[in-house]
C-alpha cells in the first residue's frame, strides 16, 4: 500500500489536473469570439501505477497537454478555396473596369461605327454637298476618338494591374516573414513541452492571408510548416522565408522573381494570380481584338477611297492614316488623316455628281471586312465576350463566396468555442476539484488521527 | 389575375400542371401582357428552385436536389411549353433581368459543382493512401471511387 502520504500526491494530481482544465475551459470563454480561435482540449492521462506485488496502485492522473482542435483537411480546403475568392475577386474588379469600356454610350465604338456609316449614307444622296462631306469627318474623327479612348483606358488599367503587383509582392513578403518566425516560436515551445495553440491559430490565420495573395501548398512537418507556391517555388521553410521581388521586363511590365527565377507565368491563383490573368490575358486579348477591329476597319476604308474619286477629280487618299502594319497598337493611334471635306472620294468616276464609291464606302458596313465579320458584328461579339468573361467571373465568385462561407461554418463547428458546452466543462472539472479537495481534507483528518493516536 | 391567384395559393408543381392544362385544352393564346406574366411567374418559380438547389448541394443533401432538380426540369418543360404557344415578342425590362439572374443562379451552380467534385477528388486521393501510385489520380479523373489497384496496395 502507498500509505496516506500516496493517497495525499494523487488526490494533489487530481486538483492540478482539474485546475489546469479549468485554465483551458476558461481561455476558451475568453476567445469565444475571437477569430481565427481554436478551442483548447485538456488531455488528462492516468500516472503510470505503482506495482507492489500482488497488488497495483493508481498513482492519479496528469494533464499530458492542451489541445487544440483543428480539421487539417477542412483547413487545406478553406486554403485552396481563399486562394480561388482572392483570384476571381481580382478578375471580377478588373474585368467590371473593362467592361465599362463597352457600354454602350453615346460615344461608344459601336455608336461611332454606326454614326460613320449613317454619315456616308447620308453624303451618297449628294455626294458634292460639302456639309454632308464635313459630317463624314466628324463621324469618322469621333470614330478614330472612341477607339483611341477605349485603347487607352485598357492601357491605363494594365499599368494600375502594374501596381497591384508590386503591392501584392510587399505583402506576400511581410506575410511569409511572418510566418517564418511564428515557426520558429512554435518550435522553440515544442521543444520545451509549452502549449502552441494560439501561436498555431496565429499562423494558421496568416496562411488564410496569404492564401487570398497567392497560390500556397502547404507542408506540415512535426509543428513547423514550409510554404511554396504550387509550383514549388519556396516561400517559407521553418525559420526562414524566401522573398519576392519584382523587376521590369522589356516591355516596361512587372515580372515577379523569386530566387533569381521569372515565377510570373507559374502563378494562377490569389489576388496576385488574378491581377497577372487580366494583365497579362485577358485585357491583351481584347487590346488584339480592338487592333484588328481599327486595323482592318482603316485597311478597308482607306481601299474603297483609294478606288474612287475626291470632289476635285483626284484619285482618293487615304481617309485614316495607316495603322501599324502589325496592327499592334492601331486602336490607340488611328487617326483621320485628312481635314479638307473635298477629299472625300464619294465618286467612282470622277464627276462630282457620282455617289458610286460612296455607296461602296457604305456596303462595307454589311461586308465580312473583319476576320470574315462585318464591323458591328465583330464589335458585338467582342462586347459579348467582355461581358461573358465578367458574367462567368461573377458567378464562379458567388459560388466560391457560398462554399468558403460552408467551408468556414464547418471550421466553426470543429474549432470554434461553444459557451454552453464549456458551461458543462467548468461545472465539470470544478466538481472533480472539489472532490479531490474533499478527498484531501479526509486524509488530511486521518493524519490527524494517526498523530494523536500516537501522541495520546 | 387568375393565373396570379393559382400561382399564390398552391406549389410550382401545381401551377406547371394548371399551365399544361390551359394550353391542352386549346384555350386561346395567351395575350402579351398574360404571357409575360406567366413567363415571369414561371421564372420566378425557376430562380427560388435554383436557389434552393445551391443550399441543398452545399448541405450535401442529395435527396433534396433530386428533388429540385426535377421541378427545374419541369418548369424548364413549362416554359418551353408556354413559349411554344406564343413567344413574347417584346422582350420587358423584367423579362430580361429574370433570365439574367437565372442565367447567374445557373452558372454558380455550375461553380458549386465544381468546387465539390475537387473536394471529393481531394478525399479520395486521402483515402488512396501514399502507396496511390502516380496511375491513380490520372484513374481517379475519370472513374471515381475506383479502388487502387492490387500492385500498388501491396508496395
Amino acid at each position: 500500500m502507498g500509505g496516506l502520504n500516496a493517497s495525499l500526491a494523487v488526490a494533489l494530481s487530481g486538483l492540478t489536473a482539474d485546475q489546469g482544465a479549468l485554465e483551458a475551459t476558461s481561455n476558451n470563454v475568453a476567445n469565444a469570439n475571437t477569430p481565427g480561435y481554436s478551442r483548447e482540449v485538456p488531455v488528462l492521462e492516468a500516472s503510470d501505477p505503482v506495482v507492489l506485488t500482488p497488488l497495483t496502485f493508481g498513482s492519479g492522473v496528469t494533464l499530458q497537454s492542451i489541445q487544440s482542435i483543428r480539421d487539417p483537411i477542412l483547413e487545406s480546403q478553406i486554403q485552396q478555396e481563399t486562394q480561388t475568392q482572392g483570384q476571381l475577386s481580382a478578375l471580377v474588379s478588373a474585368l467590371s473596369e473593362t467592361q465599362t469600356n463597352f457600354t454602350a454610350s453615346t460615344g461608344d465604338i459601336g455608336t461611332e461605327i454606326s454614326n460613320f456609316f449613317n454619315s456616308v449614307n447620308q453624303l451618297s444622296t449628294s455626294p458634292s454637298d460639302l456639309s454632308l462631306r464635313q459630317g463624314v469627318l466628324t463621324a469618322a474623327g469621333n470614330l478614330a476618338g472612341a477607339f483611341n479612348v477605349a485603347a487607352n483606358n485598357l492601357t491605363a488599367q494594365r499599368s494600375s494591374l502594374d501596381q497591384s503587383v508590386e503591392q501584392d509582392i510587399g505583402q506576400i513578403n511581410q506575410l511569409t516573414s511572418q510566418i517564418a518566425q511564428l515557426n520558429g516560436q512554435i518550435a522553440n515551445l515544442t521543444n520545451v513541452g509549452e502549449t502552441t495553440g494560439t501561436f498555431v491559430d496565429q499562423r494558421t490565420q496568416l496562411v488564410d492571408q496569404l492564401s487570398s495573395l497567392v497560390d500556397v501548398s502547404v507542408i506540415q512537418s512535426d509543428n513547423t510548416l514550409t510554404l511554396t507556391t504550387s509550383s514549388g517555388t519556396a516561400l517559407v521553410a521553418g525559420q526562414q522565408s524566401f522573398q519576392l521581388s519584382s523587376q521590369l521586363d522589356s516591355s516596361g511590365t512587372q515580372q515577379v522573381f523569386a530566387q533569381g527565377a521569372n515565377i510570373t507565368s507559374t502563378i494562377v491563383s490569389g489576388q496576385l494570380g488574378g491581377v497577372l490573368q487580366a494583365r497579362d490575358q485577358q485585357i491583351p486579348a481584347i487590346q488584339t481584338q480592338l487592333d484588328t477591329l481599327a486595323s482592318n476597319f482603316a485597311g478597308a476604308v482607306n481601299s474603297v477611297q483609294a478606288a474612287g474619286f475626291d470632289l476635285n477629280g483626284s484619285a482618293g487618299g487615304n481617309l485614316f492614316n495607316p495603322p501599324p502594319a502589325s496592327g499592334t497598337g492601331a486602336a490607340a493611334s488611328l487617326s483621320v488623316a485628312i481635314t479638307d471635306p473635298a477629299l472625300i472620294a464619294a465618286s467612282a468616276d470622277g464627276t462630282s455628281g457620282s455617289n458610286g464609291n460612296a455607296e461602296a464606302l457604305y456596303a462595307l458596313r454589311s461586308q465580312g471586312i473583319i476576320n470574315g465579320q462585318s464591323p458591328t458584328d465583330y464589335y458585338s461579339n467582342l462586347v459579348f465576350n467582355v461581358g461573358n468573361a465578367s458574367a462567368n467571373a461573377n458567378a464562379e465568385q458567388s459560388a466560391s463566396g457560398l462554399v468558403l462561407q460552408q467551408l468556414n461554418d464547418q471550421r466553426s463547428s470543429v474549432s470554434g468555442v461553444s459557451l454552453d458546452e464549456e458551461a458543462a466543462n467548468v461545472l465539470r472539472f470544478q466538481q472533480a476539484y472539489a472532490a479531490s479537495a474533499q478527498v484531501i481534507t479526509t486524509i488530511n483528518t486521518m493524519m490527524e488521527d494517526v498523530i494523536n493516536m500516537k501522541t495520546s | 389575375m387568375v393565373f396570379q391567384a393559382i400561382i399564390r395559393s398552391t406549389a410550382s408543381r401545381d401551377l406547371m400542371m394548371k399551365l399544361g392544362t390551359t394550353t391542352s385544352l386549346g384555350e386561346p393564346e395567351p395575350q402579351e401582357p398574360d404571357l409575360t406574366a406567366q413567363s415571369l411567374l414561371l421564372l420566378g418559380a425557376l430562380e427560388s428552385s435554383l436557389r434552393g438547389s445551391h443550399g441543398a448541394l452545399l448541405a450535401r443533401d442529395i435527396g433534396r436536389l433530386e428533388e429540385l432538380t426535377r421541378e427545374q426540369s419541369q418548369l424548364q418543360r413549362a416554359l418551353l411549353r408556354l413559349w411554344k404557344s406564343a413567344r413574347p415578342l417584346s422582350m420587358s425590362n423584367q423579362l430580361w433581368m429574370a433570365q439574367t439572374r437565372i442565367l447567374h443562379l445557373s452558372r454558380v451552380q455550375r461553380g458549386i459543382l465544381s468546387r465539390l467534385n475537387r473536394g471529393l477528388t481531394m478525399l479520395t486521393h486521402l483515402a488512396a493512401g501514399t502507396n496511390a501510385d502516380y496511375a491513380f489520380a490520372a484513374a481517379q479523373a475519370t472513374i471515381s471511387l475506383h479502388p487502387a489497384s492490387p500492385a500498388s496496395t501491396e508496395a
